[in-house]
């Protein structure tokens, strides 16, 4: 079989529909998995009573399970509890928990460098733990975490290929549904490749221009 | 050993297997192509067969492999290297079935698979050994009574399955959830995510006769052959399978596996798609 | 004393664990007086200059701010303290991802509610009187040690607190930049705000402090006026800490 390039350009506003709900299901759960993050390392941070061993458990939990069995629980077991998502928001979901249990601890790690004396500084002007937490701690962390942050947001995109086993129309899903159908599989696996790595290097992109800027503090 | 007794022993053996050729099979006797090099020197056939398709291919409740088209494997493998054990079963699914095959997984596909155009231009197949048709599983209490009157609504089916293309092809503007196994599929319509599940009709069968909340819609359509999948360009080791395939048919293997596998009151569907010509349908 | 304190302890106690780290302090800060803690490390100092913001919390014991009691067991009342009275740490405590002014107008903004024009303009102001008007715009890490320590004393002073706590604001400097530091903290002196300094610059205490306190153990041991405490130490300890220091020569740069 010879590499058919007409094939693809036929093919490419299916693989661009695909695209676009990568990027939807990916941006939406990138945001939502810092802000968990976020969330999750104040309280673990701020030792809040119980929650925060919950959180921990949570961590652990979506640390030591595989992402996809994740997915299927929330596709197919929450409806069992009462809760039926659609394809979109269980795709979503799953990716939100699943990388924000890993944001939590690359912004906890980025907080533990936040030290004693700018907490004790914060307070001192009168700042609650709360405000210490958004205008000091959070701003800091996430400049020193934006790189694993960054790591976990590129896993995100990648991981959200896993949700064409629910049959979410994304991009892995075009590719394999269009496989199955026309046996194109050289064509179409190199193109998601290409597509996915053009992805990722944009995200990249985008992460090295916010971490310069949240660098500029620090060049003297 | 000596030169004569080596001598001796081979002519008694001739002997013996000419006389047991004679004795079991009479006129019916078949004898098979030579097998391929190919395929002979693994030592064992590398077989793909379906693991949720009962009755055709599946798992049984000790997990071991079942079903008439892995009983077809089976006997392929026993005719072909002299044992049933001789055998690597490998579940394959709708959509990577072809690539397995085609990526040297495995050796040959008796998975449900129908014959089309898009896939006789990537597989060989052989003689058809059975036929199927399509059909839709719903709700009890559905409004679906026949095929059109999905127009509109969203139909579960699996990923490169023959409906899909049926679909895609015929009533491109039913919304279509594409899953990719037949449980995931069946999970979702009784969760509601779909108002339909459109699958193989012997297939669905199985289903709604264990299940009193579902419902077979009963219209036909997208009848295809089923045959067994090879490489392109591996004629001899086609031309075995199909010299298999006849021989199975010709000693009544079908009907018997089908008896084996099929519970009696769902049995002459299955008896009439292996051994009855095709119907024709939409 | 004559006047109303404006900080005044009384029977104050902290205990870490088995560690008993005050015991039983009364203090009187009188208005615009200038209080210098002094004492071995280890003696209390740095736990009790908390304990009048709440940074370090006391297990027992009562505190009065300008004739109002502070309710020592809740967060709420200390963080409302906390905008009356200002602190400036060893080591400044600069927020490092915000500019020299954004350090300045961050809580007058967010606490006291004043407009950014407002803001930034008061902290021009008390940049320019500690010389740093030029560097408003930079960031902590361009700026020099002491040039930083002069930031978080009018960051401090831009909440205009009525006392300013200070917990060894040259100990982390190097030797040529404190004494710019130690001139801004006489300045504040002079213009009568009232202070709470621990140090080791006897300099600066003997010359500055309206009263100097020796802490040893969690527990003051002598007290008095610069002139008599340090020529005529009544307890053995306290002699035995300044001979020490004296023989160092230490601290003693002012």
């Amino acid at each position: 079989m010879e590499f058919d390039l007409a094939y693809l350009a036929n093919q490419w506003p299916a693989l661009m529909r695909g695209l676009w709900l990568t990027i939807q299901v990916s941006a939406l759960s990138i945001v939502m998995s810092v802000t968990v993050g976020l969330c999750g390392a104040a309280i673990r941070v701020l030792q809040v009573p119980v929650v925060d061993k919950i959180v921990v458990g949570y961590v652990e939990f979506i640390r030591n399970t595989p992402l996809l069995a994740q997915l299927f629980f929330i596709f197919y077991g929450l409806p069992g509890l009462g809760l039926k998502l659609s394809l979109f928001w269980s795709g979503v979901l799953s990716l939100t928990l699943w990388a924000g249990a890993y944001q939590i601890e690359n912004i906890r790690g980025g907080l533990e460098t936040v030290g004693k004396g700018l907490r004790e500084a914060a307070f001192s002007l009168g700042l609650s733990p709360w405000r210490f937490f958004r205008l000091i701690a959070a701003p800091m962390a996430v400049r020193v975490g934006l790189p694993s942050m960054l790591n976990t947001s590129i896993s995100l995109l990648k991981n959200s290929s896993y949700l064409q086993a629910i049959g979410l129309a994304e991009l892995t899903f075009v590719a394999i549904d269009r496989i199955s159908m026309d046996f194109r599989t050289v064509e179409m696996f190199a193109a998601i490749c290409v597509i996915y790595l053009a992805l990722v290097l944009t995200l990249s992109f985008f992460a090295s221009r916010l971490e310069y800027r949240l660098n500029t503090p620090f060049r003297t | 050993m000596t030169h004569l007794h080596a001598t001796r022993l081979g002519a008694l053996s001739t002997l013996a297997t000419a006389a047991l050729m004679t004795a079991i099979s009479g006129a019916q006797a078949q004898s098979l192509p030579p097998l391929p090099d190919s395929i002979k020197s693994a030592g064992l056939l590398k077989a793909g067969v379906r693991c949720d398709q009962p009755p055709y291919g599946y798992k049984d409740e000790t997990g071991k492999f079942a079903g008439v088209e892995t009983d077809m494997a089976i006997q392929i493998a026993t005719w072909a290297f002299g044992s049933a054990d001789k055998i690597e079963l490998t579940c394959v699914t709708a959509e990577n079935r072809i690539p397995q095959l085609n990526g040297k997984k495995v050796d040959l596909l008796i998975a449900t698979l129908g014959v089309t155009p898009e896939r006789a231009r990537v597989v060989d197949f052989s003689k058809p050994y059975r036929w199927g048709g399509s059909d839709m599983l719903v709700a009890k209490d559905s409004p679906i009574k026949k095929l059109d009157d999905v127009a509109g609504k969203t139909v579960i089916m699996l990923k490169g399955s023959t409906q899909a293309k049926w679909f895609e092809d015929t009533m491109p503007k039913v919304e279509s959830l594409r899953l990719n196994t037949a449980s995931d599929a069946l999970q979702s319509l009784k969760q509601g995510r779909g108002d339909a599940y459109t699958h193989d009709a012997a297939t669905l069968i199985v289903i709604a006769a264990k299940d009193p909340s579902l419902r077979l819609v009963g219209e036909s359509f997208a009848v295809s052959d089923a045959a067994v999948g090879v490489r392109k360009n591996e004629a001899a080791w086609l031309a075995y399978v199909d010299a298999a395939l006849d021989r199975m048919k010709a000693e009544g293997l079908y009907a018997k596996w089908v008896d084996k596998w099929v519970p009696a009151d769902i049995r002459p569907f299955y008896t009439d798609a292996f051994t009855k010509p095709k119907p024709t349908a939409r | 004393m004559s006047a109303q304190p404006l900080i005044s302890l009384r029977g104050i106690g902290k205990r870490f664990g088995a560690h008993q780290a005050l015991r039983d302090i009364d203090l009187d800060v009188a208005p615009g007086s200038v209080l210098v803690l002094i004492g071995p490390s280890g003696s209390g100092k740095s736990t009790l200059i908390r304990c009048i913001n709440g940074l370090v919390r006391p297990d027992e014991g009562s505190l009065t701010v300008a004739g109002k009691a502070v309710d020592i067991h809740k967060e709420s009342a200390w963080q409302a303290l906390r905008t009356e009275i200002g602190m400036v740490f060893q080591d400044y405590a600069l927020f490092p991802h915000l500019s020299v002014l954004r350090n300045m107008t961050l809580t007058p903004q967010r606490r006291r509610k004043l407009p950014r024009a407002q803001a930034e303009e008061q902290a021009r102001a008390l940049l320019a009187k500690v010389g740093l008007a030029h560097k408003a715009e930079d960031y902590p890490s361009a700026l020099s040690g002491g040039q930083q320590q002069r930031v978080a004393i009018v960051r401090a002073l831009a909440m205009q607190p009525k006392a300013i706590l200070f917990d060894e604001p040259t100990s982390a400097l190097d030797p040529e930049t404190i004494t710019g530091v130690l001139d801004v903290m006489r300045d504040l002196a002079r213009e009568g705000t009232t202070m709470v300094v621990v140090t080791h610059e006897m300099g600066f205490a003997r010359e500055v402090a309206d009263r100097v306190v020796f802490m040893a153990d969690g527990q003051i041991v002598e007290q008095g006026p610069p002139g008599t405490f340090f020529a005529a130490p009544q307890h053995e300890r306290t002699r035995a800490f300044l001979s020490n220091i004296r023989s160092f020569g230490a601290a003693d740069h002012a």
